[in-house]
């Protein structure tokens, strides 16, 4: 072979192969990344905080019409079940809003939204930092061949093969119930609770303070209805630190106005529930009885609105 | 501009390569080497705008005053225009004085004194590191009558030339712009260009695939206010130790190998440096061509070892104490250079004693003294570093897991299969400057580059683009 040759193949073979990959994961389109993908049903496969970033720019916005943001303790939420519109489960497990914010612009970018449904809760609010280095626009471009996509492959195929918990759905919803349920949440709540100093207090950072109050104001001029809940604390472990918790809440209600829907599941109103160890499968997280009565709770108060 | 970037890959190099060759035909090749100034500023202007005017400064004053060396010299003989080259010094130092160490010299000053002079906050340029001792280079070895007259356009060439512009291998001018006459006339060399490919994307794979996975545990290790049990300081010095080699090697790989398509031979960078067998061999393998710049343009001027034993150990020190400094304006970076320094001097002291260590003992001691000084120059701060150190040896704890729990399971294992390539890397077979002499267009081969190649672009697409750990000098 002459060198000449030798190069032309090299990079002849090189470029094929590249073209025959790319082209693939186009035609793929796991991501609903590329062309029209109304009426399309896409399942999270990867990574959480990758896969429903890539699905906000194309996927989320052509088949959804309203969105819930929030941490782990929205995450099962199950959103298929709110009548009034197709609210996609955007909330990310550990998520601040300096990453929620970013598949909200991502959305917008593409349509205005009806409805956002924020779950409120500290650690939304606790840093403006956020926890992947993969919620950046190259990612977009990763999704034509890149580890993530290798890894996303290798995960689909061992979910197909029930080798691997199928825990999200096309509506977002992480199911961690499937493997969370049926623990000691009492013994959980307990253990917590007696590691809990008496002076705790929670963080709100200011930049992410104001993160969220630009992100309220954004939807709001994009006349997309805002609605907030506070996400029901187990009572027990909401007496050690209430005072805390209380002032908390007040500088984050001070963020939402008369257009929105603001309510609080830590009154007196929501007590029982809280009380209930059996609508908490750990220290915070719901059960499948806790998430659907929230999740039925929910939808009642969206129908009234929408 | 990075070398790991598509932009780079695709658009820039063929670009630049193909307007280089397009073009040798009209004017005796001045539009190619036109095109190929024009490429690298654009190249350096990708890395941002603002730095240009440095550079352009930069050039233009060293050129001036290397033309006035260099027609002294032609006019009234060898020796004249010292004072030329004197204010070309002076003038550069204080250049990456300013620029670079004003702020450090400051703020010891201030604590020193004690005195309030505000810091200047100046943003080191690009490269300046790079493009200033180069000129050094050019302006002694006019002076010396190493280095010809060029004209102003293949001045510029010699030093933003891109593959070498933004961090070395720090070049002479004989040994390069001789090499742009020939390749013009050359043509496309399809060796050079096979050659190029292969040596780019092994440079690519260093870098992208096995020194950023060292430098997941490398960062975690070194991160601010960390604390190392034994298995976790170890695994942090020795990561970065893995890192930076395949990260500056790897840049120097890429280096070399886009400067192939062009038919142009830069000098090699490393030569497997943790095969060195003492910290002399060690910095003959290490960085080369600022070993050679610091031996010849700094170490031997003082006098080298032709003045005493006691001034060469003196000249050694002051060598390593710019050596380091030249890195960052840091103590560490002062410290890990008087240790590179006194190390030199201890290894001329054993040597004249006539001991000889088996090769195996030498190579352990030699590899571990790098490592543990690599810490100096990674850490924040001296403290931070001690620390390090100090767990090194403390054998503390022997946990290894709080450290690194940011570090997904995944990551862990791969990185074990990352390890065990990189150690037979380093240790046990031939690095990349032997590839060129072996090279043959073989099926194999063609199978082994397009394997290297898919790779590279497989993980460069995977990762984020962190910049080379000497773009900072």
């Amino acid at each position: 072979m002459t060198f000449k040759a030798f190069f032309a193949r090299s990079v002849a073979l090189s470029l094929s192969i590249v073209m025959l990959v790319v082209l693939s994961n186009v035609f793929m389109n796991e991501y609903g990344l590329f062309g029209k993908v109304e009426g399309r049903s896409i399942k999270i496969y990867g990574d959480e905080r990758t896969s429903k970033y890539l699905l906000s720019f194309n996927y989320i916005p052509a088949n959804f019409d309203g969105l819930l943001i929030g941490s782990s303790v929205s995450d099962n939420i199950d959103s298929k079940k709110f009548m009034c519109c197709r609210i996609y489960n955007a909330s990310i497990n550990g998520a601040t809003v300096a990453e929620l914010k970013i598949l909200v612009y991502n959305v917008l970018a593409k349509r205005d939204l009806e409805c956002v449904i924020v779950s409120l809760y500290p650690i939304l609010t606790g840093s403006n930092e956020k926890q992947t280095s993969r919620m950046v626009p190259r990612e977009y471009w990763g999704t034509l061949g890149s580890i993530n996509t290798l890894d996303f492959y290798r995960r689909k195929i061992l979910i197909i093969q029930g080798r691997l918990h199928d825990y999200f759905d096309d509506y977002g919803r992480y199911n961690y119930n499937l493997r969370k349920e049926g623990g000691d949440s009492k013994g959980i709540i307990l253990q917590k609770v007696a590691v809990m100093k008496a002076d705790e207090t929670i963080a709100i950072d200011e930049g992410a303070y104001i993160e969220l109050d630009t992100l309220l104001k954004t939807l709001r001029a994009r006349r997309t209805k805002i609605f907030a809940y506070y996400h029901p604390i187990p009572a027990k472990c909401l007496t050690p630190y209430e005072a805390s918790y209380r002032l908390y809440q007040n500088k984050i209600s001070a963020l939402f106005d008369s257009t929105d829907v603001v309510w609080d599941y830590n009154t007196d109103d929501f007590l029982d529930f809280r009380k209930d160890y059996t609508n908490y499968c750990d220290e915070i997280h719901l059960s499948v009885k806790g998430i659907d009565y929230i999740t039925r709770d929910i939808n009642v108060r969206l129908s009234k609105w929408l | 501009m990075l070398f790991h970037s598509f932009a780079y890959i695709f658009v820039l190099l063929p670009l630049a390569g193909a307007g280089f060759f397009a073009l040798r035909r009209w004017s005796n090749g001045l539009l190619s080497r036109y095109v190929l100034v024009a490429f690298s500023l654009l190249f350096f202007v990708c890395g941002g705008l603002h730095y240009l005017p440095h550079l352009l400064v930069s050039m233009g004053i060293n050129y001036g005053i290397a033309e006035c060396i260099l027609r002294s010299r032609e006019s009234y003989g060898a020796g004249i225009g010292k004072g030329l080259l004197t204010g070309g010094i002076v003038f550069n130092v204080l250049f990456l004085g300013v620029f670079k160490y004003a702020d450090f010299f400051l703020t010891n000053f201030n604590t020193l004194i004690p005195a309030e002079i505000a810091p200047l906050g100046l943003i080191m340029p690009l490269a300046i590191s790079f493009y200033t001792f180069q000129q050094v280079a050019y302006l002694v070895d006019c002076y010396q009558g190493k280095a010809g007259r060029s004209s102003l356009l293949d001045y510029c060439l010699f030093i933003t030339f891109f593959p070498q512009l933004i961090a070395g291998p720090i070049l002479r001018q004989r040994e390069v712009m001789p090499q742009f006459g020939r390749a013009l006339q050359a043509g496309v060399n399809y060796q050079n260009c096979s050659l190029g490919l292969l040596i780019f994307f092994t440079g690519l794979v260093k870098r992208v695939v096995i020194a950023d996975t060292f430098g997941l545990w490398a960062d975690a290790g070194f991160s601010p206010g960390a604390t190392h049990t034994f298995i976790e300081a170890w695994v942090s010095s020795l990561s970065y130790t893995f890192q930076i080699y395949f990260d500056f090697s790897g840049y120097t790989d890429m280096a070399i190998g886009s400067a192939y398509f062009f038919n142009i031979r830069l000098p090699i960078n490393f030569d497997s440096p943790y095969k060195a067998l003492n910290i002399q061999d060690f910095w003959r393998r290490w960085h080369i061509t600022l070993s050679r710049f610091l031996r010849d343009y700094i170490y031997i001027p003082l006098g080298g070892s032709k003045e005493g034993e006691f001034r060469m150990y003196g000249n050694l020190l002051v060598t390593f104490l710019i050596g380091g400094l030249w890195h960052g304006a840091g103590w560490t970076f002062v410290l890990w250079g008087a240790i590179h320094g006194v190390a030199s001097v201890i290894h001329r002291l054993w040597r004249s004693w006539g001991v000889r260590l088996p090769a195996l003992l030498a190579g352990f001691l030699t590899f571990n003294f790098i490592n543990i000084t690599w810490v100096f120059f990674r850490a924040e701060n001296i403290r931070d570093a001690l620390d390090v150190i100090k767990a090194m040896f403390g054998f503390s704890a022997f946990s290894g897991r709080v450290l690194f729990e940011g570090i997904s399971g995944k990551q862990q294992n791969f990185s074990w299969v990352i390890l065990v390539v990189a150690v037979i890397t380093v240790f046990f077979i031939k690095n990349t400057n032997s590839i060129p002499e072996r090279f043959q267009p073989t099926g194999w081969r063609l199978a082994y580059q397009v394997g290297i190649i898919l790779l590279g672009l497989l993980f460069l697409n995977s990762t984020m683009p962190r910049e080379f750990i000497y773009y900072d000098f």
